[in-house]
């Protein structure tokens, strides 16, 4: 008996097989999933040194050296992915929903922060109730050099004024160029000993930049994922309504060993695609055997449940088109889901996306990218 | 004349044909409908309850061991100002009571600042404060971790420019007096900026109700393809027509094939024309400039779908084809993933793609973007595709002639 059923699963699993890999269809999504995957992998790698997690705009009506600068170093700051146009320009793009914020460097910063004075350089433009407060922290971190040498100047040149050693005085750049030999001749050492936990009790690497672009990629692997396993399940819809070769359809199969031939050469498929994107993103970025591994599994563990219920779907809906209409719908939604749980916080909160598949995926395979 | 009485007697052919065969395909489109927009109403309101995103943005935890007045002034200041409480929410405690907290994932970040740190940080021999972070979502650790890096950045500046001034007078000659006097002031003035922060900055609120989400965005972006999807049967209806020889039959009538391209049509453009309306509904503005754009942009897919149907003799080709199309607009279109988030040469593409046109004309209104180019280019596609499609048709029949 035992015997028996291997047997079948083994013939069900084999003409599936064979079934997949005849069929155009199949063939023409794992080959253009592979490539599209392999071109966006490139694409974000060499994207995501420019981008990052935060959309603000700058828009500079100073147009000096001074605010030219301050408006590089905020388009350094890695949390920040910075469009830099004027100011009507941003509004529209914030009314879009597309900037968190728009910074405006109003005209006269230059002037007056050489003066001394502080207060209003810049207008920061945000949503009622919806800002980020925050990232003013991180533009006035950015602001402070320039202010605090400006300060240290006025002082100075107060000092030097009231010794009447006018004569002597540096020039302000000449100051500034002092501050800035200062700065690296000797150790400020103020820093935060910081350390990352993934709250199961391991630490993990800091967050990088690049994490949003890991986001969209993992979001992206989900769904191809998803997508290929309508294809590789047809095979089993079409044994389960009777649309099979005559020939088959005459061998006494047991619904048991069809679910699980046809289901296993569907994952066996889908496994493939998953493991090749998976080798290909750990080559790319040179990621330990270890995270390797722990994506393997997550994917594997993800392609098995996309696999059951794609094979569900295709055993309560008869038709053909049916079937595969639903699950594309499904798969855009979920797929939607999946990058909008883990964009957290700064596009939505909802408890209903999270538990989404994809979601899950996504999150389980970050964690597995930065690394415990 | 006469084409005309025999395009409406096709007319009323179709529509016949199709409340007939679609009768159970109306109640799941209905229930499809109202799935999808109590699922935006749900995902909205809880955007809406997640406005102070703050509120609940961050939980910091902070361990203060320096029993000092300076240390205690520190902590004072973030846990008292409004600007910085808005977004923390502020736990104050002993470390291991936090640590606790922290692990049970309670608190995104912890501080726990040393015993004697104000009092060396004087001195300028710093102890470091030490900090955990949640890597649990690693935006807010990405934020949290550049906040962090900002402060030392706030420190080092107040530090670098008090040095730099005492070096400068005293390589200058100044009395021990002088420098010191010169340093308290310094200090004491650099110490209020930075603590002063925020007047460096004037808060302009945009109207919350004028701004859309970049989750709105792709929401109006999902809308498109909702009419994409519900318009899956076109490419289904031109194969037909070639399968049961009514082209044949039709053309060998006398009827051209621009009439029976629209009379197939036409339902679907109805469609979307219905559909666009009910999408206007979900934004502030309704005006038929509005209506009339977003339709127009609905109306191309469509063709693209008609020309896929003839283009694929197969049913399984034509399904094919309408899922990657389906699945392209949904990743590149701002669907999915927002267009921000995909990498450069993705975004050139995706400008040219309907549904985010769809998704950037619903969000800005009539004011923020060219209604008038976004018409004329809709209009140009248009008949490029309707050219096609004739085209297509025309060979089909001549095929199938041949055939015969």
């Amino acid at each position: 008996m035992k015997n028996r059923i291997c047997l079948e699963i083994h013939i069900v699993l084999l003409h599936t097989m064979r079934l997949l890999l005849k069929k155009k269809e199949t063939l023409f999504v794992f080959g253009l999933g592979l490539f599209f995957f392999f071109a966006l992998l490139f694409t974000l790698d060499e994207a995501k040194e420019e981008k990052s997690v935060v959309f603000i705009g700058i828009a500079d009506e100073d147009n000096t050296e001074l605010s030219k600068k301050l408006t590089e170093r905020i388009s350094e700051c890695e949390v920040f992915s910075v469009t830099k146009a004027p100011l009507k320009e941003l509004l529209n793009l914030q009314k879009a929903g597309s900037l968190t914020a728009v910074f405006v460097i109003r005209e006269g910063y230059e002037t007056a922060v050489n003066a001394g004075r502080e207060e209003r350089l810049i207008a920061m433009y945000e949503a009622e109730g919806k800002g980020l407060p925050l990232l003013a922290d991180i533009v006035a971190g950015e602001m402070m050099q320039d202010i605090c040498t400006a300060k240290g100047f006025l002082t100075y040149e107060e000092v030097m004024r009231r010794a009447g050693r006018e004569t002597e005085l540096l020039s302000k750049e000449e100051y500034a160029a002092y501050v800035m030999d200062c700065l690296t001749k000797e150790t400020f050492d103020f820093s935060f000993e910081t350390e990352y936990s993934d709250r199961q009790g391991s630490n993990t690497r800091a967050p990088e930049q690049s994490v949003i672009y890991v986001q969209v990629i993992f979001s992206v692997l989900a769904i191809l994922i998803g997508f290929l396993a309508v294809y590789a399940v047809l095979p089993y819809a079409d044994f389960c309504h009777g649309r099979s070769a005559a020939r088959v359809r005459a061998l006494p199969l047991s619904k048991a060993s069809v679910l699980v031939g046809a289901g296993g050469a569907a994952f066996l498929t889908v496994i493939t695609f998953g493991t090749t994107a998976v080798v290909l993103l750990s080559a790319k970025n040179g990621l330990p055997v270890s995270a390797f591994g722990q994506m393997f599994l997550c994917t594997a563990a993800y392609s098995g449940g996309i696999v059951i219920l794609t094979m569900a779907a295709a055993t309560v809906i008869k038709s053909r088109t049916g079937y595969q209409l639903f699950l594309l719908f499904l798969i855009v939604v979920f797929g939607a889901a999946g990058f909008l749980s883990v964009a957290d916080g700064l596009l939505v909160q909802s408890e209903l996306l999270r538990i989404v598949p994809n979601s899950v995926y996504v999150k389980a395979m970050i964690r597995c990218y930065i690394g415990r | 004349m006469q084409s005309l009485k025999q395009a409406v007697l096709l007319l009323q052919m179709e529509a016949k044909r199709l409340i007939n065969r679609k009768k159970r395909s109306i109640p799941a489109a209905i229930v499809l409908i109202m799935l999808m927009i109590s699922t935006f109403s749900y995902i909205i309101k809880s955007e809406e309850k997640a406005d102070m995103p703050v509120k609940a943005y961050i939980t910091l935890g902070i361990a203060c061991q320096d029993s000092s007045e300076y240390a205690a002034l520190l902590v004072s200041y973030f846990k008292d100002n409004p600007q910085f409480t808005e977004y923390v929410d502020i736990a104050e405690g002993e470390e291991p009571l936090l640590k606790k907290r922290f692990d049970d994932g309670e608190l995104d970040c912890l501080l726990v600042i040393p015993e004697g740190f104000a009092e060396r940080m004087i001195r300028m021999d710093h102890i470091p404060i030490r900090v955990w972070i949640s890597t649990e979502n690693a935006t807010k650790a990405l934020l949290l971790k550049t906040v962090l890096s900002s402060y030392e950045t706030y420190i080092t500046s107040v530090e670098v420019n008090c040095a730099a001034l005492y070096d400068k007078m005293k390589a200058d000659g100044f009395s021990y007096e002088e420098l010191n006097q010169a340093n308290i002031d310094i200090s004491l003035e650099l110490i209020f900026t930075a603590l002063g922060k925020d007047s460096f900055f004037t808060r302009r609120n945009v109207e919350a109700e004028e701004e859309t989400s970049l989750l709105t965005g792709c929401l109006y972006s999902a809308c498109f393809l909702l009419v994409l999807f519900f318009c899956f049967p076109i490419g289904n209806r031109f194969q037909k027509m070639y399968r049961n020889g009514m082209t044949r039959r039709m053309t060998a009538a006398g009827i051209s094939y621009f009439v029976l391209s629209v009379v197939c049509l036409l339902p679907y453009l109805m469609l979307s024309f219905l559909m666009a309306g009910v999408f206007l509904l979900l934004v502030p503005e309704k005006s038929l400039l509005l209506w009339g754009t977003a339709s127009l942009l609905l109306l191309p897919i469509l063709l693209l779908l008609a020309v896929f149907g003839v283009a694929c003799r197969k049913k399984q080709t034509y399904l094919l084809l309408y899922s990657l199309c389906f699945v392209g607009l949904a990743l590149a279109g701002g669907s999915m993933i927002p267009q921000l988030y995909l990498p450069e040469e993705f975004q050139m593409v995706t400008k040219w793609l309907p549904n985010y046109r769809f998704s950037v004309l619903l969000s800005q209104g009539s004011g923020g973007t060219d209604c008038t180019k976004t018409m004329l280019a809709s209009v140009a596609v248009l008949l490029l595709l309707w050219g096609i499609l004739l085209l297509l048709m025309k060979r089909r029949g001549e095929a199938a002639a041949d055939e015969e």
